[in-house]
């Protein structure tokens, strides 16, 4: 038996108990911007962060906190900060971590919006990214710089399906003395924990599998709290004073949850990203039944894998739990749960005939997101990814002929029988 | 702030305040396998409320440098070198679980030193295991997670936390891997071979204050009790909810029963 709560257990209790007041069985929704003050004193103490507590929902909020610390639990960090999207989450990471003239590796197998705020936009600030494929492990290890101050990189990657050899990586970034940052959407608590091979800050769009139903987007930062920031002048964010706060240094002051502080007293007070009560509310619903989603959504995916390989419209499959995928051996190792519940496949006939599909799909619903209770197809060379270039989405293993699919918890009988008809459609349009 | 003592720089936090003239010294002493990183919720608290702070890590111990001191004496004598150093006469020493012997011993054998105490979670000697000390020598992971996992009360393990977002589990046991390695069982053994708790107690003459947990599984309640007991000048106060680690379970409640305290003395 565990020190600790299983994650099924914590999806459902961590981060809350029952107010002594009203017994509220459920997470309160604290629909509140502010926080009356007991006195002068108490304000004072609540600004200089001399003990825990919410002043301005901008910063905290008691709803949210309750997602934050049930993420934490379920990761095994040290603390989170939880924000507007998981795109929030990694500008958080970026810019609490890096400053002007720093550098960042990242593995190219990401998702595009990932891509984009590294390549694109945070040079225009002066942080500038090394993207290599993840299966390069030399490759990442040369282009670690003097400047870099960590890696990047997706476990499950988007939308092409590698799985990386986080064991690998986090060894280059430890002997290197940088941390690994890890957008662990695809894979959630449920399929792999990245704290416990190294990886020391996570990122999450909890939109995803996390919250699951589809209505309510919401990002977190995972502090792991492993990574000794004092061991080297390379992150001053962290260990010279504070500009504020009468010079805080937050390693000193807060140790393994430095990172996070630095989040809470400027990320979240100078960005302001914060994610509503009322979403964090609805992601904590999603939360409680993600062990039992987690396991239909690998069934489902397992069984619609072994569906697609044999129908005669589909021209290839990619899983990583198939023997033909590149990384097949990596994912057996990392994620004996499953590989995650996407799925990447090319139709017979093309762009034209993958549209015809993709239109045609009545179960299914074509749309931009993954992770959700229903069952969603998308042609990612045409929306999700379009603003990608031709190069990127190369080297990112995106064909212009693939429909990404995220396996729903629908009845497999019904997915096929409307994957059926749909591919029917498919076949006339370019008959 | 870094200083040195015998040739070995100690951390101590001052609760991001520089020290004033004139202002009462608070000490905070961690317990085993600990850091200051423990009085995170008061340091800060008491720094900004007046008080002249020193949340000390022992040699060893996170930023401190040095050896693990093999005994609770051996502690006190350090605190009075860190005292004398700084050029405090006299403080009010906190002190949780393990930091709370060394309290007992430093008034024992410098009285004039001890202004007030405050005892935190702990009993008047701590009787550690045999066979956690072992798995401390042999495993420490293993010792470190069983420490975090008893050091916790019931809403601590549910991650109910006065500070958003924080993970009382995670922070303790990352906190334990910032020490040197050994620190954890030299610890143990300092607190399972000092015996003569219970008569230094009947022996303090300054106040004290006991501040105790209903759910306290490393100084288990009774044996807190005995100790406040057995000072004669004691105000008790148990948090029937909160586990070993009150600075971080209890810690609004805490540092409300160290201000009373403090204001009645």
């Amino acid at each position: 038996m565990s020190d600790f709560y299983d994650i099924d257990t914590m999806a459902l209790h961590a981060g809350h108990v029952p107010d002594k007041e009203f017994g509220s069985r459920a997470v309160p929704i604290h629909q509140t911007t502010s926080y009356m003050f007991k006195d002068s004193r108490h304000a004072a103490a609540l600004y200089n962060m001399e003990e825990g507590g919410h002043l301005y929902t901008r910063i905290s909020n008691p709803t949210v906190a309750v997602l934050e610390q049930r993420v934490a639990a379920m990761e095994g960090g040290v603390a989170c900060t939880a924000c507007a999207s998981g795109m929030a989450a990694l500008h958080l990471v970026t810019t609490m971590l890096a400053s002007a003239g720093d550098h960042i590796v990242s593995t190219a197998q990401l998702y595009g919006a990932n891509i984009n705020l590294l390549k694109n936009t945070m040079p225009r600030f002066g942080v500038e990214t090394s993207f290599v494929h993840g299966r390069d492990l030399d490759g990442i290890r040369k282009a670690i710089k003097e400047n870099t101050k960590f890696v990047f990189c997706e476990l499950i990657g988007n939308p092409g399906l590698d799985v990386l050899d986080i064991d690998a990586v986090v060894k280059i970034a430890d002997e290197a003395g940088i941390p690994v940052v890890m957008d662990a959407t695809f894979c959630t608590p449920y399929l792999f924990k990245p704290i416990d091979h190294g990886v020391s800050v996570i990122t999450h769009s909890l939109t995803k599998w996390m919250g699951g139903h589809g209505v309510a987007i919401g990002g977190a930062v995972v502090d792991g709290g492993n990574f000794n920031w004092g061991k080297s002048d390379k992150f001053p964010t962290l260990t010279a004073p504070h500009y504020a706060l009468d010079g805080i240094v937050f390693w000193e002051e807060y140790g393994p949850a430095a990172l996070t502080m630095r989040i809470r007293a400027e990320g979240m007070y100078n960005f302001g990203p914060s994610l509503s009560p009322m979403n964090a509310f609805h992601l904590l619903q999603g939360i409680e039944t993600l062990p039992l989603r987690m396991e239909k959504h690998i069934s489902n995916a397992r069984a619609m894998v072994e569906y697609l390989k044999g129908h005669e419209m589909v021209s290839w499959v990619k899983h990583p739990e198939l023997p033909d995928h590149p990384d097949h051996e990596t994912a057996k190792r990392l994620l004996p749960k499953g590989a995650g519940s996407m799925i990447g496949f090319g139709v017979k006939g093309g762009r034209e005939a993958g549209a015809a599909f993709i239109e045609n799909v009545q179960v299914a619903s074509h749309l931009a997101n993954v992770g959700d209770a229903k069952t969603l197809v998308i042609h990612p060379a045409s929306t999700t990814h379009s603003h990608i270039s031709a190069e990127d989405m190369k080297a990112g293993g995106l064909t212009e002929d693939m429909i990404r699919l995220s396996v729903g918890l629908e009845s497999i009988d019904d997915l096929k029988a409307d994957f059926n008809q749909a591919f029917r459609s498919a076949a006339r349009a370019v008959a | 702030m870094k200083f040195r003592i015998n040739g070995a720089q100690v951390y101590a936090s001052t609760g991001g305040r520089e020290h004033v003239d004139g202002q009462p010294w608070l000490i905070f002493l961690h317990g085993a396998g600990a850091s200051h990183l423990v009085w995170s919720q008061q340091s800060r608290s008491f720094a900004y409320g007046g008080f002249n702070v020193l949340a000390l890590d022992f040699p060893g111990h996170n930023l401190s440098e040095g050896v693990p001191l093999p005994s609770v004496e051996k502690q006190a004598e350090w605190l009075k070198a860190v005292m004398d150093h700084i050029g405090v006469a006299t403080a009010t020493l906190v002190g949780h679980s393990q930091g709370g012997l060394v309290s007992l011993a430093m008034a024992d054998k410098y009285p004039e030193k001890v202004e007030r105490i405050v005892f935190v979670a702990t009993a008047a000697a701590i009787p550690v295991n045999e066979k956690l000390i072992e798995t401390a020598e042999t495993s420490e992971p293993v010792a470190k997670s069983s420490m975090t996992a008893w050091g916790l009360g019931p809403d601590a393990h549910h991650f109910e936390n006065s500070v958003p977002g924080f993970s009382q589990v995670g922070n303790g046991l990352r906190t334990m891997d910032l020490n040197q390695e050994g620190a954890l069982p030299a610890d143990l053994k300092a607190c399972a071979a000092f015996e003569n708790g219970l008569e230094i107690a009947g022996r303090i003459s300054c106040p004290t204050l006991c501040v105790l947990a209903g759910k306290d599984r490393m100084t288990p309640l009774k044996f807190g009790k005995k100790l406040a007991e057995a000072l004669p000048d004691n105000r008790l106060h148990v948090l029937e909810h909160s586990g070993h680690t009150i600075p971080g379970e209890a810690p609004l409640e805490l540092n409300q029963f160290m201000r009373d305290f403090f204001n009645k003395e």
